[in-house]
């Protein structure tokens, strides 16, 4: 077992899912290659942002994007589980 | 000018609620019923308007107060109007209290509260706390047979009943379903047979041809046989999928009781698509991919059942009227001092 856990401030939570109206928490315990990211070769996620000496002539605006170009494909659903947590009260 | 972007388009009405997808968001609406401004007919709307930081369900109506072409205003009556809607927003709504005789113990149980305000027959509701009756707490469940400040009942049978009637509770009404397509549903009943049919708490949406799979990892439930079965889907109505699972031989499926707890519900999950039973089945080869179906767009509301005249003051319009409508985004400032 090599189980690691990365902590998130966005990770999914089912609101008040609980029998007792509490948070369900969402953690997916995910099994290595249980699934893949198919990129196009030399793209894959850019995050761009051009600060404003680049952006306009006048160097009035910052811009920040991001552009994408991979598909992420469950390999093995049998290999993602949900462990849902709550709390009692 | 810039934050403005204007759409416009029309439908002839069918007298009932019509939702406008709106993907640019909007801040103002007018409707104009074609129909009623060149008619005259008393007591019928024909420009309505409504702009950002209307309550729910309201808006302005003009409308010809007698039979001739003079024209009168009012508010629109409440939930007549406009509402705005961001199906991305899956926030429960406020806790409702249940009262009176809480919940039943029946295979379709029919919940008691005095609030049943917005519900309708197709609504999701989450029940909590249902003090005895604990186990059908924390499921999504669509309801039908609202009666109005009453009761409402669960639309999808369950195995069994939940072993005892509430005596304490609340639900809250979720609003939109998760926006991905294909979702995952709660299970609350299968039949052991050659072909499995298995019974959502909520309207699926899968198709014939799709692929999914079963967990039930708790005895509970009785069936764990299928848990982990993978099988696909030869027909479908709303709350029921036929597989190809052959169940015939398995634990009979149980719902679980108040005293189970606590426990896993089983759920079924689309993972994919039978391409040969799909085209057999002429469904579109795709309809198992994942699709955002998250939308920002606005409720034209038909009125209530309780107005004889439904749709006559009301954006959404009277049957066959043509309504031509043109929305807005704006800079919008609600808080001006």
């Amino acid at each position: 077992m090599n189980l690691r856990f990365l902590v998130s401030s966005v990770g999914a939570v089912t609101p008040n899912a609980s029998v007792n109206d509490a948070d369900v928490f969402n953690n997916i315990i995910v099994g290595m290659e249980a699934y893949a990211c198919i990129e196009q070769d030399g793209y894959s996620a850019q995050f761009i942002y051009r600060d404003p000496m680049y952006d306009g002539p006048l160097a009035l605006n910052a811009s920040i994007g991001y552009k994408f170009a991979e598909v992420p494909r469950i390999l093995n659903d049998l290999w993602v589980t949900n462990l849902r947590c709550t709390h009692s009260v | 000018m810039d934050n403005t972007i204007i759409q416009q388009g029309e439908f002839v009405s069918n007298q009932q609620d019509k939702i406008i997808v709106l993907r640019s968001d909007v801040d103002w609406m007018t409707v104009v019923n074609w129909t009623q401004s060149v008619a005259t007919n008393a007591d019928y709307g024909c420009h309505y308007y409504w702009q950002r930081g209307m309550a729910d369900g309201l808006g302005l109506v003009y409308h010809h107060p007698a039979a001739d072409a003079t024209l009168g205003v009012q508010a629109c009556a409440a939930g007549a109007g406009f509402t705005l809607i961001d199906t991305t927003d899956q926030a429960p709504g406020a806790a409702r209290i249940l009262n009176g005789a809480f919940t039943t113990n029946a295979v379709q149980p029919v919940c008691t509260s005095a609030n049943t305000a917005g519900l309708a027959t197709g609504s999701i509701v989450r029940l909590n706390s249902t003090t005895a009756a604990e186990s059908i707490s924390g499921w999504d469940f669509q309801i039908d047979t609202v009666v109005d400040g009453t009761s409402f009942r669960m639309a999808y049978a369950m195995a069994n009943a939940p072993g005892a009637a509430a005596t304490a509770g609340y639900y809250r009404v979720i609003p939109y379903d998760p926006i991905f397509y294909p979702r995952y549903r709660y299970i609350i009943n299968i039949t052991a047979a050659a072909n499995a049919v298995i019974h959502t708490s909520v309207d699926h949406g899968l198709t014939v041809g799709q692929t999914i799979r079963v967990k039930l990892q708790d005895d509970n439930f009785g069936m764990t046989e299928i848990d982990g079965l993978e099988g696909t889907v030869t027909a479908v109505t709303a709350g029921t999928i036929t597989t190809d699972i052959d169940s015939s031989g398995f634990t009979a499926f149980t719902f679980a009781l108040p005293a189970n707890l606590p426990f896993t519900m089983p759920t079924v999950v689309p993972i994919g698509m039978d391409t040969a039973a799909a085209l057999e089945g002429a469904v579109g080869l795709l309809e198992d991919a994942t699709k955002n179906t998250g939308y920002i767009g606005i409720r034209l509301h038909v009125g209530t059942v309780a107005n004889p005249n439904e749709g006559s003051l009301s954006p959404a319009g009277h049957l066959n009227d043509v309504i031509k409508w043109r929305a807005g985004k704006s800079f919008s400032n609600l808080d001006e001092t």
